[in-house]
């Protein structure tokens, strides 16, 4: 019997053990966790090293330190991102979320802290498309439940289809099935221009045509974490080390 | 008798196994034109398997079956040419339930004879009066009786206006009282002159009807002869032995 | 001394959903309270609180039009690779044989998810085909594997002596497969045949991974605008429930039928 209650204790220690992924920050520091969907560089990926990386990473942590938070990141499809915040899953989301009316009914969101556009990415012998409107009769690709998304529905007679990650609908382009993709100018650069395999065949056209600025999300009401946060976000702009993370990230 | 002069199926030396089982052992026998020969023997002497073999239902090990000037053996041979001029006849029938009468007697002469529609049909009807089921035509092979069943697999057979037939226990599966009604079909072809090969139990059938008689045991012919000499005075002990139980 | 049939009519297939018959009384009534219940929800959430259900109802029409087109195109394509398939499998060709196993030993080896992903992207690389068709190919060759298994044993179900009866006849192999033996193994395939239909049906969510506007993929575009994923996913549950319920009793009055017509 001894032997077992033994065994039975390693096994939950081990568990424990295993579950229990400290971050390597000041003791007192408040814990959250922040979720991130990883599929959007360069603003959040996952590198070779299988770490979650990216500006939004960067500059998530640069808050945290100015605000005092111990932050854990858990890489979370974008496709129910939401839906986990409502549910408590995790305490915010810094995931290139665009801050509009309609999530501001649903969450709460901090002071702006980059402002990005949504641009057009076409294959190369497209010569005719210059703004989503050209796109009429044509399939267009986005990342579901992003602006990206939101815009090309907007454009009656532009038929949109919906990727879980934005890789995919790149790919998707690559084999002819849809005409254009839709997403932050950032990420569109990171496929179109420098992925290898894309530079060939892709090119960006225009410029961005909407102007969005990205807020850190939290459950609506959450007033405290929406403080600190805007006390990070202050504090990393007076030492400028968001124009840093530009410079490291956004050519 | 030019007909005569080459028999209708010639076996020489063949041998068959299954797996380390001897079913077949340097067997050597013929069959003229116009002969019946009807093969006997404990279960398991390997009668059946020889009477398979001679359409390649199965395939031998080593020696030689020529039917009808062709060796079967010779895997180039199309043995589906063979089979056309052999029919068939099983212990369990093996009508095709999924058609009526009818179409199981036309359906190889369209298919494989060629025939037309209405050519095919009155050579069914014909043969379907002969084994008497013609008012069976249109039902389905489940509604039959075993003996019915039985008669109509005879007639497809003879549909296809073969050169000989091969009977394989034709009324083992039957109860009793449908067996004559099988053996009558039997024997009238017999005395149309039919070329025919038969493995059977009904030693009555084998004294009335055969030319021949051929004793397999253990996978071996051990004795063959007239059925006067097989039934009176056998000359091995095997066959003595055989026949004091069966009859 | 190989007379002896054992015809094994039984083939051992199903992950779809129960077919009802009314012998089995439980499972008819279940069926029954299933369908109505669920329809009936549909029916109350609509009216009841039309703000989001009826603007989800609303919504995902055409994605219900696009399951059944991934579905029906599928299960067609899939039938057909099958039957080539399971004609491949109990052939005495080597080569034939060798194709035929590998395909399905392939196919069963890997998740059904990973490799519809693997098609649809394959496709892409070598053909230009639009997408709802690499989507149903994609089904389509993982259902054919399931489905060449099916005919193999419809096929082997049939007892030896039918084949021995054709080929004495003078028929070749290929006549009397046609003739006489594939007649007989679609009564016994026919029953495999619809639960792998109910379960195509079901699987083909899996294709809105691919972004075909599929009912799923509809009901999450809805979902990741208005942030009603409760909602939504009930949606989604409600309708696919009546759809399985109303096909496994499709499938089940067919099935009656037939064993009543011999």
């Amino acid at each position: 019997m001894r032997k077992s209650w033994f065994m039975l204790s390693a096994v939950l220690i081990l568990a424990a053990l295993s579950f229990a992924t400290v971050p390597a920050q000041a003791a007192g520091a408040r814990k959250i966790v922040v979720a991130t969907d990883a599929t959007w560089p360069p603003m959040e990926m996952v590198d070779a090293n299988k770490q979650i990386v990216g500006f939004d990473i960067d500059f998530m942590n640069a808050v945290a330190k100015e605000a005092g938070l111990a932050v854990t990141y858990k890489n979370t499809a974008w496709d129910g991102i939401f839906a986990g915040l409502a549910s408590g899953q995790y305490d915010a989301i810094i995931s290139s979320v665009t801050i509009t009316d309609e999530r501001k009914k649903n969450f709460d969101f901090s002071d702006p802290y980059i402002n990005i556009g949504q641009i057009i990415v076409v294959p190369k012998t497209d010569k005719i498309t210059k703004k989503l409107a050209d796109l009429k009769g044509k399939k267009a690709g986005a990342q579901i439940g992003t602006t990206g998304a939101f815009e090309i529905k907007k454009n009656a007679g532009v038929e949109l289809k919906t990727y879980d990650e934005i890789g995919l609908a790149f790919e998707d382009m690559a084999a002819g099935r849809i005409m254009a993709v839709v997403c932050d100018e950032p990420t569109a650069a990171h496929y179109a221009l420098q992925k290898q395999e894309y530079k060939a065949k892709f090119k960006i056209v225009g410029e961005p045509f909407t102007h969005e600025g990205y807020g850190i999300t939290v459950k609506k009401g959450d007033k405290e974490l929406i403080a600190l946060f805007n006390k990070g976000i202050k504090a990393v702009r007076a030492k400028k080390l968001d124009e840093k993370l530009r410079k490291k990230w956004l050519r | 008798m030019r007909e005569n002069s080459r028999p209708m199926i010639e076996a020489r030396n063949v041998s068959k196994h299954f797996g380390s089982f001897r079913a077949l052992h340097d067997v050597s026998f013929s069959v003229a034109a116009n002969e019946k020969v009807v093969i006997i023997g404990p279960s398991g002497s390997g009668k059946s398997t020889l009477l398979r073999s001679i359409n390649r239902l199965e395939t031998i090990d080593s020696g030689s079956i020529i039917v009808d000037g062709v060796n079967i053996a010779d895997p180039k041979v199309d043995i589906c040419n063979v089979r056309e001029e052999v029919g068939m006849v099983f212990q369990s029938f093996n009508l095709f339930p999924h058609k009526t009468v009818l179409e199981n007697l036309t359906l190889a002469q369209l298919v494989v004879r060629k025939r037309s529609r209405a050519e095919a049909a009155d050579r069914a009807m014909e043969l379907l009066k002969k084994v008497g089921i013609a008012e069976k035509a249109s039902a389905y092979p489940g509604k039959l009786s075993g003996g019915q069943q039985q008669r109509v697999a005879i007639a497809r057979s003879l549909a296809m206006n073969p050169k000989m037939m091969l009977f394989d226990e034709p009324t083992s599966a039957l109860d009793p009282e449908m067996i004559g009604e099988v053996l009558d079909v039997m024997k009238d072809l017999a005395r149309e002159g039919m070329t025919m090969a038969v493995v059977t139990h009904e030693m009555g059938f084998a004294r009335e009807v055969a030319d021949k008689v051929i004793f397999m045991d253990q996978g071996a012919i051990v004795e063959v002869g007239t059925p006067e000499h097989f039934f009176t005075n056998p000359s091995h002990e095997r066959a003595r032995q055989f026949l004091s139980q069966i009859l | 001394m190989s007379t002896s049939e054992s015809p094994q009519s039984h083939i051992d297939v199903g992950d779809g959903a129960a077919i009802p018959t009314k012998s089995d009384v439980g499972l008819f009534t279940a069926w029954r309270i299933a369908f109505v219940g669920s329809i009936a929800c549909c029916i109350f959430l609509a009216v009841y609180k039309p703000d989001p259900y009826l603007a989800i109802f609303k919504f995902v029409p055409d994605g219900i039009l696009v399951t059944f087109k991934v579905t029906v195109g599928a299960i067609l394509l899939a039938i057909v690779l099958g039957l080539f398939t399971g004609l491949g499998r109990i052939s005495t060709n080597r080569l034939v044989n060798g194709i035929a196993s590998l395909y399905v030993e392939v196919i069963r080896g890997i998740p059904l998810l990973v490799q519809i992903f693997y098609i649809y992207y394959a496709l892409g690389r070598f053909v230009r085909i639009p997408d709802l068709f690499s989507a149903i190919i994609a089904m389509a060759v993982c259902y054919g594997a399931y489905m060449g298994e099916v005919f193999r044993a419809g096929i082997q179900s049939i007892p030896k002596g039918q084949m021995e009866a054709a080929l004495s006849l003078g028929m070749s192999r290929r006549q009397a497969m046609r003739h006489v033996i594939l007649p007989q193994s679609i009564k016994v395939v026919l029953p495999p045949i619809g639960n792998e239909f109910i379960a195509l049906l079901k699987d083909s969510s899996l294709v809105s991974i691919l972004a075909v506007s599929d009912l799923l993929r509809r009901c999450r575009e809805f979902a990741s605008e208005s942030f009603t994923y409760f909602e939504t996913y009930t949606v989604i549950a409600l309708i696919y429930l009546v759809i399985t319920l109303f096909f496994s009793k499709l499938i089940g009055i067919m099935e009656e039928r037939l064993n009543a017509g011999k």
